[in-house]
């Protein structure tokens, strides 16, 4: 868009999350009908209202023909005889660029006297005269005329060429700001009646409410807030300055950093901007906070701040770091009665922020609107000309401050992102056998009491945990109203793949996301709230866990493992959520303490002819080893080849590999086949392999029967990434063969 | 022609095929390929000998069903000889031993052949 771009625009790359805006301004300035005359876009300032009305205009200016868009922004500073001069400028040439379709003539800035030569050059007498009567007037020292003059061009101009006219007026508090002179006062005045007419509609934007003194237009305008840039799209756009500068960023700090300054694109790009002239990164809290520290006392930010938040005494100063320090609403009375001053002084002071967006009136309270920055800056200016404090003295309170408030939103963000971790490995739990160590959070050495474990009911051996398989996940607060505490998520699932009362489970998954571990009180509130669920969902078999984000107190872990509750941290969850979703296989890392004797042995097969043979050599050599005899050994074998020609024949990802574990132990060998495919062949139902009428048996279909009859135990899991299938040959005489 | 990868030999007209280690799906169409080789020429009675075969997976056991219903469409015969333990537990589970004679030898299988018992 900034290759056509007839007001100037910021680059693309840095143009974030206004789309929706824009579209329905545009939509809302071409409808043929409106309900209302016109619109406020109301913002804090830098927020990004000016990039959204060029916008505006420069999407009426090239695709539509209805209404001809003219854009002014007020300036502060500027005399009434200029403004005069300066607007019937603006608005003329914009419309004849529109008749012309042709964007030079703005750009090529003409004079007034050069803009009324082309407009009769091409027989548009009616502004040609208006333009005239313009300088008549001001050449004869009638600055009334002149003014009422140019403010009127618009309406005289749609009026006379039969084109509706869409006024977009920027920067409109600074008139608002500029109300108490009389002069101004004259173009507020001619503005306002101009805005009520019916003959065109408007676009205003502003970073108070307050649309024109006297609020006349309240009530006949329709009021757009622009806010901040939500958090992703700041932090987008913060990556992609940092990307355009070559300065190094954490995505994660960046978001912090969205955060603390508001979303507001100036704010954003001032961070980056400064953050790449001190050559830093924003790699850590503590990088943010001083490249923040930086721009705000020494940088961009202050000094745009310093020219926005004009103060003209001491007083002013007074007030405004009142009001932006309190973390209440404060009246005049209230405040003069604090500062000792004139309530009329006061309230004047009061006016005047008002009018820049740093103070709003509701029913006689006024309350700081300014925002985190500009209080920080106010803190800045105040600490230095009226408390006494150095910069170096401020700058270090305002990184130390931030890197608290940072450390907070840390941890705030780390909790939706654990919540969101443990449901998906709640959902990706489906039969599979845990490590119990994953479950449970070591005692520390001194206080270990392992006889405090009770195992809960789904936990087979004393080294696994069978996971059900879940089929869904929600929140306990429908069930909980007005508890308060860690969150809990239910986990709904089937153990052993059958799907009755009797095999239904619920995990309950208490979660302390904080930079704290969990404490014996949470312990005891857990284990509570955890068994009035129970008793709400009557499960045939509950189970607890809870998860804490920075581990557990011992007491906590005393009592939780007193009452059977799993204990997991994050470094626990992580590993459990790596075996999940990407190894699939549920076992131990070295770091846990496992006081199993397991022995484990990792295959990986490429998917070639006779690679089941590898596995079958394997297998024997481990069955072997273990003092299974020459048949059990070739069963095993036998059952083993199935399993990897199953797992080969479903792999449907090309160059894919099937993974195999050999865990050994004193009473069995467990063999795992595992693919990234579909489902391995499903058990044979009863009869399904009936000899067929010719009498002899199916020619396929074998493959599962085959293992059934070969291995004492058969499992088929399906994982998040593909399938396995379990197979499990007890030693004689050590364990049993279950049915 | 006869494929020449199968170990093979003919006694008084009766053929003798002696299995690879892995019956799979390979070496289960080389012995269907010897088998209608022989079943082109009219020779009709078969021994398949598995005393060199460990393993035999269901793709090719589905293969050995294929050729023993080519024998006895062609009115042949066909027993097996040597199995393993394990092999022969799997043609229990499958129900072939039901409708083929498993015998020990391989010599044991021919003089059976031979005796037309």
């Amino acid at each position: 868009m900034e290759n056509n771009a007839i007001h100037p625009l910021c680059p693309e790359r840095e143009f974030f999350g206004r789309r929706r805006e824009i579209d329905y301004i545009c939509s809302r300035a071409t409808e043929p009908h409106k309900l209302l005359p016109g619109m406020f876009l109301a913002g804090k300032r830098w927020v990004g209202k000016t990039e959204v009305l060029r916008r505006v205009y420069q999407w009426l200016f090239w695709n539509q023909a209805g209404i001809a868009p003219i854009y002014y922004q007020f300036k502060s500073g500027t005399l009434t005889e200029d403004f005069a001069g300066e607007y019937i400028l603006e608005t003329v040439k914009q419309c004849l660029a529109f008749i012309k379709r042709d964007s030079q003539v703005i750009n090529a800035n003409p004079t007034l006297n050069e803009l009324e030569k082309m407009l009769m050059d091409v027989d548009l007498s009616v502004a040609a005269e208006l333009v005239s009567n313009y300088k008549e007037a001001k050449s004869g020292g009638d600055y009334a005329a002149a003014l009422k003059n140019a403010v009127r061009a618009p309406h005289i101009l749609s009026h006379q060429w039969n084109i509706p006219v869409f006024l977009i007026l920027d920067d409109t508090d600074r008139i608002a700001g500029k109300g108490y002179s009389r002069e101004w006062s004259a173009i507020v005045e001619e503005c306002g009646n101009l805005l009520r007419h019916d003959s065109f509609s408007f676009l205003m934007a502003g970073a108070t409410r307050r649309i024109l003194p006297g609020e006349a237009l309240n009530g006949a305008v329709e009021i757009i807030e622009l806010a901040g840039l939500e958090e992703e799209l700041a932090t987008s756009l913060m990556v992609e300055l940092c990307r355009h500068n070559s300065t190094q960023y954490d995505r994660e700090i960046l978001a912090i950093a969205a955060r603390k300054l508001e979303g507001n694109p100036m704010y954003l790009k001032s961070v980056v901007w400064s953050a790449s002239k001190m050559r830093k990164g924003l790699l850590s809290l503590k990088d943010f906070a001083d490249v923040y520290a930086h721009t705000l006392i020494d940088g961009n930010l202050g000094f745009s701040l310093n020219a926005a938040v004009s103060l003209e005494t001491l007083h002013d100063l007074k007030v405004l770091n009142l009001y932006a320090s309190a973390d209440q609403e404060n009246s005049v009375e209230e405040v003069s009665t604090k500062l000792k001053c004139d309530p009329d002084v006061v309230k004047r002071t009061v006016d005047r922020l008002i009018s820049f967006g740093l103070l709003e009136k509701n029913l006689g309270a006024i309350a700081w609107t300014g925002g985190n920055v500009v209080k920080d800056f106010v803190g800045y200016v105040y600490g230095t000309r009226v408390a006494g404090k150095t910069p170096e003295e401020i700058k270090t309170q305002i990184v130390s401050k931030e890197l608290k408030e940072g450390f907070s939103v840390k941890g705030e963000k780390v909790e939706g992102k654990i919540k969101a971790e443990i449901i998906d490995v709640l959902t990706a739990f489906s039969g599979q056998m845990a490590h119990a160590a994953l479950f449970r959070n070591p005692i520390q050495a001194s206080q270990s009491k392992d006889s405090l474990y009770q195992p809960g009911l789904d936990e087979k051996e004393n080294d696994a945990i069978l996971l059900p398989q879940v089929v869904g996940c929600f929140g306990s607060t429908r069930w909980e109203k007005n508890e308060s505490g860690m969150p809990i998520v239910i986990a709904n699932g089937f153990q052993n793949d059958r799907y009755d009362a009797a095999h239904e489970v619920f995990w309950m998954v208490g979660i302390k996301e904080s930079t704290s571990p969990v404490t014996a009180d949470e312990a005891t509130d857990f284990i509570r709230r955890s068994t009035l669920l129970q008793r709400h969902f009557k499960p045939a078999t509950p189970v607890r866990w809870v998860v804490g984000t920075e581990g557990f107190a011992n007491d906590a872990l005393h009592k939780l493992a007193g009452e059977g509750v799993y204990t997991t941290d994050t470094e626990q969850l992580g590993m459990l959520k790596n075996v999940l979703e990407h190894r699939d296989t549920i076992v131990p890392p070295a770091c846990i303490n496992v006081t199993s004797s397991n022995q484990e042995f990792d295959v990986v097969l490429p998917m070639s002819p006779r690679a089941e043979l590898v596995a079958a050599r394997a297998a024997e050599e481990i069955g072997a080893g273990m003092g299974f005899d020459d048949d059990a050994v070739s069963r095993i074998k036998a059952a083993l080849v199935e399993a990897c020609i199953n797992a080969f024949e479903h792999c449907k990802i090309k160059g894919s590999k099937v993974y195999l574990r050999f865990v050994v132990s004193d009473d069995k060998l467990v063999v795992q086949v595992q693919n990234k495919g579909a489902l391995f062949d499903r058990m044979p139902a009863p009869g399904s392999l009936a000899e067929p009428a010719s009498g002899l048996p199916h020619k396929r279909g074998w493959g599962m029967e085959l293992m059934k009859g070969l291995m004492d135990e058969v499992r088929l899991e399906t994982l998040s990434s593909g399938a396995r299938i379990v197979l499990v040959k007890y030693l004689p005489g050590k364990g049993e063969k279950r049915e | 022609m006869i494929n020449q990868h199968i170990n093979y030999k003919e006694i008084d007209n009766i053929v003798v095929l002696h299995a690879e280690n892995y019956i799979n799906k390979m070496e289960g169409e080389n012995l269907e390929k010897v088998c209608d080789a022989f079943l082109a020429k009219r020779t009709y009675k078969f021994v398949i000998d598995f005393s060199g075969t460990d393993i035999i997976n269901s793709i090719g056991i589905s293969i050995l069903i294929g050729i023993i219903e080519k024998i006895k469409e062609k009115k042949g015969l066909v027993l097996f000889s040597g199995l393993k333990k394990v092999n022969h537990d799997i043609f229990d589970m499958v129900g072939l031993s039901k409708h083929i004679p498993l015998l020990k030898t391989e010599e044991e299988a021919v003089n059976r052949m031979k005796s037309g018992q």
